[in-house]
């Protein structure tokens, strides 16, 4: 057998047994996908919103976050206003004169890192939520993540986020699908422990554990990401609510989105370098959670790079043909040297692809509470998962690049 | 810990079908070649018929037409099945049993090659024979880019000249002592090579289309 063969293979091989693990989770837990536990005790809360020129989106945040469906003097929000140049801070004192109990941290731009550390100093409550400030949690959200933590060794629970600008445009809309999926398997993750991200947009914290690990580090691109591997490491559990929504804007433009994910990239990078003397360590963060993410972030460059190699080889040999037909004055193109026998190889990738169609149009159906799935959605599924996923592949090298040169920057 | 055994779970059904692709695949490849020895079987009857009535008609003065006729059909039928059998060979990834049915459809095309040179002799025919002796084993991209040109240009001379044109492609390096005692005959020293006629020789992509002004028409 050739080696690009059992290369090929290895690749399937994988590909199959991470499309086992969850398919086989989701059966397991199928009843439990959306349930959420009931909690025994009214945790106080303190909301903190991290703000830096959000002067679009942050008086809708605050109204989302002070209409939570929670008792009111069991919850407190603070808005972190890190330096904003805009009218965020001019908005933000406008709607104290509203929400009275709405508190204000107005500090020198620092990072959101810093001021959500300055912002778990001044809070007060047991739990401490992180809201985005261009985000909305749904009025239950609060109320269904706190149950969670009953569990005295729960360190961080996190939501399912959904996209409120997917009718802008295309990019918008796959992200849409892109959230719906992530959203899905993290909380299938959440059954075997490994939640490893928890999001900006909602996230609730146990103060105490915050503390303990010294709060969100600001020299990680990815605080969300670094904070979780933190409290994993520190021997704390994470969970994921499927049933506690968050809306969020996610970016419209190709810029605004590469940046992101390059950044989301690092932080990932950044995450495994710092916490690597845990590799197969610490329960499921070692045995599980690093190796998992280092090895997709191996594979995806693996598969970027050996992609690269068969369409390289590919175009080389049809340049090879093209330029001795030209040069000879023969025809280019032969209708004989089509060859309609697809390799084996294809059947697999036709298998996982269709597999992979069904499961996902499940699973968007199921959250979106429908039975079946809409036309444009199956076509956007589609996109997503033969162009998409394959473009996304490229977001790596510059985040391997900017790490290799310390790069930080958001 | 019920959750922990999806790891094992997972691994399980991954191989399963993992596996159950593999033997089908493997069972698909084998039905392939199984297709193209029963051909390569029919197609042993045929020469072994052709040259049965190839000797008849030399031995009782019957018409040699019929045997041109049937020279050309049965060049073209092993031609359109090699094509087919360079495409499921390049296809298949799991077995490597072409590599025999290759050397025997070799052989078989170099006997037809040798018979219909007989043929000629023997009724004065104007059939124009076009061998194209190609590197089968691993060929380099710049010789299969070299290969693809010459194998496109006698694709494009036998659409254009159909039934006047027999056209053999052989493999010239599947070690065949027959293949390679026709070579030496015809001083084919070079691969790969175009054989028109068995005298105008082209291993030279710059003289390629001179072949067909060699051609009896």
């Amino acid at each position: 057998m050739e080696t690009l063969v059992i290369i090929n293979l290895v690749l399937i091989f994988i590909a199959l047994y991470l499309f086992s693990f969850f398919v086989i989770l989701n059966i397991k837990n199928r009843k439990d996908m959306l349930s959420y536990p009931l909690a025994k005790n009214i945790y106080s809360v303190s909301i903190l919103i991290p703000a830096y020129n959000e002067e679009n989106s942050i008086k809708d945040t605050i109204e989302h976050v002070m209409n939570l469906d929670y008792p009111k003097d069991k919850f407190e929000v603070i808005v972190l206003n890190d330096g904003s140049t805009d009218r965020t801070k001019e908005i933000v004192l406008q709607c104290k004169q509203k929400y009275p109990s709405l508190k204000i941290l107005n500090k020198p731009n620092s990072g959101k890192a810093d001021s959500l550390n300055m912002g778990i100093k001044l809070s007060k409550g047991e739990l401490i939520a992180v809201v985005d400030s261009d985000s909305f949690p749904s009025k239950e959200s609060l109320a269904r993540l706190t149950g969670y933590f009953d569990n005295p060794e729960m360190g961080a629970v996190t939501s399912f986020v959904k996209v409120r600008n997917e009718e802008v445009n295309y990019l918008t809309k796959i992200q849409s699908i892109e959230y719906i999926i992530m959203a899905w398997t993290r909380k299938l993750l959440d059954f075997v422990n490994g939640v490893f991200v928890t999001n900006g947009p909602l996230s609730l914290y146990k103060r105490e554990y915050l503390i303990k690990v010294g709060g969100f580090d600001k020299n990680t691109v990815t605080e969300d990401i670094d904070i979780t591997w933190n409290l994993l490491n520190s021997g704390y559990k994470t969970a994921m609510c499927l049933s506690a929504n968050v809306t969020t804007v996610v970016p419209d433009k190709l810029k605004d989105y590469y940046h992101q994910r390059v950044r989301w990239g690092l932080g990932g990078i950044q995450a495994i370098a710092k916490y690597k003397k845990s590799f197969f360590r610490n329960g499921m963060f070692g045995a599980f959670i690093i190796p998992f993410v280092s090895f997709s972030i191996i594979m995806s460059l693996f598969v970027l790079f050996y992609s690269f190699y068969i369409s390289f080889k590919t175009f080389l040999q049809n340049f090879v043909v093209a330029k001795y037909s030209i040069s000879s004055g023969v025809s280019i193109f032969n209708y004989d040297s089509i060859n309609f026998y697809p390799s084996v190889l294809l059947f697999y990738l036709a298998f996982l692809f269709i597999s992979s169609l069904i499961y996902y149009s499940y699973l968007i159906s199921k959250l979106n509470y429908t039975k079946k799935i809409e036309i444009k959605t199956f076509f956007n599924l589609l996109f997503y998962l033969l162009i998409y996923l394959s473009l996304y592949l490229f977001v790596w090298v510059p985040a391997v690049y900017r790490y290799i040169r310390k790069n930080n920057r958001w | 810990m019920n959750q922990k055994y999806a790891f094992l779970q997972a691994l399980i059904v991954a191989i399963v079908i993992f596996s159950a692709g593999l033997f089908l695949g493997i069972y698909f490849e084998n039905l392939r070649v199984q297709n193209t020895q029963d051909n390569l079987y029919q197609s042993d009857i045929d020469l072994n018929d052709f040259q049965a009535a190839s000797q008849l008609a030399f031995h009782s003065n019957l018409s040699c037409d019929k045997i041109t006729q049937k020279s050309v059909y049965f060049a073209d039928q092993i031609y359109s099945e090699m094509i087919r059998l360079e495409k499921e060979d390049s296809s298949n990834r799991l077995t490597e049993r072409f590599l025999p049915v290759h050397r025997r459809y070799d052989l078989l095309r170099t006997i037809l090659w040798k018979d219909i040179i007989e043929n000629k002799a023997l009724c004065k025919s104007n059939l124009n024979t076009v061998i194209y002796m190609y590197n089968y084993s691993n060929p380099s991209l710049d010789l299969k880019g070299i290969q693809s040109t010459i194998s496109n240009y006698i694709g494009d001379l036998k659409n254009k000249y159909g039934d006047n044109i027999i056209l053999i492609p052989i493999a010239a390096d599947t070690e065949l002592d027959f293949v390679d005692l026709m070579r030496e005959k015809y001083n084919l020293t070079t691969i790969p090579v175009v054989l028109v006629n068995e005298q105008y020789k082209v291993d030279n992509l710059d003289y390629l289309k001179t072949i067909e002004e060699h051609l009896n028409k």
